[in-house]
């Protein structure tokens, strides 16, 4: 059977909540798993502003000068390795997480996000050095 | 038989007054005025009238500010005229127990609302360190932390126009015990300030062996009880009271002591923002940050092994399986620890 590494929902109604999970393909959602890799939190959650820097897990100012909200991952890379290593299949938001977290190629949404963040990047040196020359 | 009539009168002198001498007895009773019985005056209740009549009288309307306890006295409190005193007048400045024959119960003084305002005033608008106003106020550091912090919602609602419950708020201080506002010359004493918590681990009774020929600091000790207590001199909340003190007990001037007391502070002061400075290190080393189009992804690194064993262990990674939620089970604390 194949193992698959996938998220299970726990949480409340309004209040989803996953664990991201190594299981066996065709075994229920939220059965028992081989192993539990780590949870995503999909709620963003305001960035809480500090005094000195950001607060806890508090999100950084982007450029606009706004904090910006951030998701909470938690995963156990090591263990991630492994079983990826053995031939366990992501499903698509979990290789959506693994690939964030640098782990496998980034495909679907990630790898969009990505390049249009380094297109960006790119853009802005190319303005500044022209600033510069001149 | 004899016959009893009006003999209870008369086996207590002095004692059940009559009614006519005796106003605040319940009027009415009209129906009783043909009965021949006796009344039914107990010597308990014959002298419970006698003192609401006699000593009992000042608490009927009790005076403004004062907290009418039944040893009288006015609702000032602090530390140094916390025991019952009498002066002059034969009433005691502060008493702090509302039921005189339980010595168990104290009524201790709580903050007056001017003292909290100027708590906040100092901490927010003059800028000054929760330590520094703490020892001038003579307040507790933690007490002070919170009541700026409880002043900032309050006047947060104030802003989006909630109503407050001062009515409450006021009969409730109207009733006990207050620590003044003394902005100069000296704050009232609220609490002894410079405590020394108990440390959970030195609750236990340890035999630890040492040598005689070597020194056996309180920095040992506190090591000797776990590895990661500091000694008793770095753990007081007023560390730059203790070098004043010093100073001052070895002769130095006003101003030396001073110095001293500004050097420990600012010492202390540094210490914290050191470890807090390490603690957001160690945070941000384990925590990485991916940027995503509307929001970031924070991945913080976990060990799914410490779920091992009978898979029940609360520091487990996750959702735990067959194990219920507890969060509606009676004596959960779910008071917030931080606010945002």
């Amino acid at each position: 059977m194949v193992v698959r590494i996938r998220l299970a929902r726990f949480g409340k109604r309004h209040r989803p909540f996953y664990n991201i999970v190594v299981a066996h393909a065709r075994t229920a959602r939220n059965s028992k798993p081989l192993e539990v890799l780590g949870t995503y939190d999909p709620l963003p959650k305001k960035a809480a502003a500090a005094a000195g820097g950001t607060a806890d897990g508090g999100g950084e100012a982007g450029a606009e000068g706004q904090l910006r909200p951030y998701k909470d991952v938690r995963l156990d890379g090591a263990r991630a390795r492994y079983w990826l290593g053995v031939g366990a299949q992501p499903s698509e938001p979990a290789w959506r997480i693994l690939s964030m977290a640098g782990l496998l190629e980034p495909r679907y949404r990630v790898a969009k996000v990505q390049k249009m963040e380094k297109a960006a990047r790119q853009k802005a040196a190319d303005s500044s050095s022209a600033t510069g020359a001149s | 038989m004899p016959p009893r009539i009006g003999t209870a009168a008369a086996a207590l002198p002095g004692a059940a007054p009559s009614r006519a001498a005796n106003p605040s007895m319940p009027k009415g009773g009209g129906a009783r005025a043909f009965s021949r019985s006796a009344r039914l005056a107990t010597r308990q209740r014959s002298a419970m009238w006698a003192w609401i009549n006699g000593a009992g009288r000042q608490f009927r309307r009790p005076a403004a500010g004062t907290t009418n306890y039944l040893g009288g006295g006015s609702n000032w409190g602090g530390q140094e005229e916390g025991e019952e005193g009498a002066d002059a007048g034969g009433r005691q400045r502060y008493n702090k127990f509302p039921f005189p024959r339980n010595r168990h119960f104290q009524s201790l003084p709580v903050l007056s609302e001017e003292l909290r305002d100027g708590i906040w005033d100092m901490v927010v608008n003059r800028g000054m360190s929760v330590r520094e106003v703490s020892a001038r106020m003579l307040v507790g550091v933690e007490r002070v932390g919170a009541v700026a912090r409880m002043k900032e919602v309050e006047r947060r609602w104030e802003k989006e126009g909630k109503r407050l419950a001062h009515p409450y708020a006021n009969a409730i201080l109207s009733m006990l015990p207050q620590t003044p506002y003394k902005p100069v010359g000296g704050a009232h004493p609220h609490e002894p300030i410079n405590d020394l918590p108990v440390h959970q681990a030195t609750g236990t009774q340890l035999f630890h062996p040492t040598s005689e020929s070597r020194p056996f600091t309180r920095a040992d000790a506190g090591r000797a009880f776990a590895p990661s207590l500091l000694p008793a001199d770095q753990r007081i909340p007023h560390p730059e009271l203790i070098a004043r003190e010093r100073v001052r007990l070895a002769g130095g001037s006003a101003r030396e002591a001073r110095a001293a007391e500004q050097e420990a502070a600012s010492e202390a002061d540094k210490l914290a923002e050191e470890k807090e400075k390490k603690e957001r290190e160690t945070r941000e080393a384990q925590t990485r940050t991916v940027r995503g189009r509307r929001w970031d992804f924070k991945f913080r690194e976990v060990n799914a092994d410490e779920v091992a064993g009978n898979e029940r262990s609360p520091k487990g990674v996750g959702w735990r399986y067959g194990f219920p939620h507890e969060d509606r089970k009676k004596g959960q604390v779910k008071i917030a620890t931080k606010v945002e």
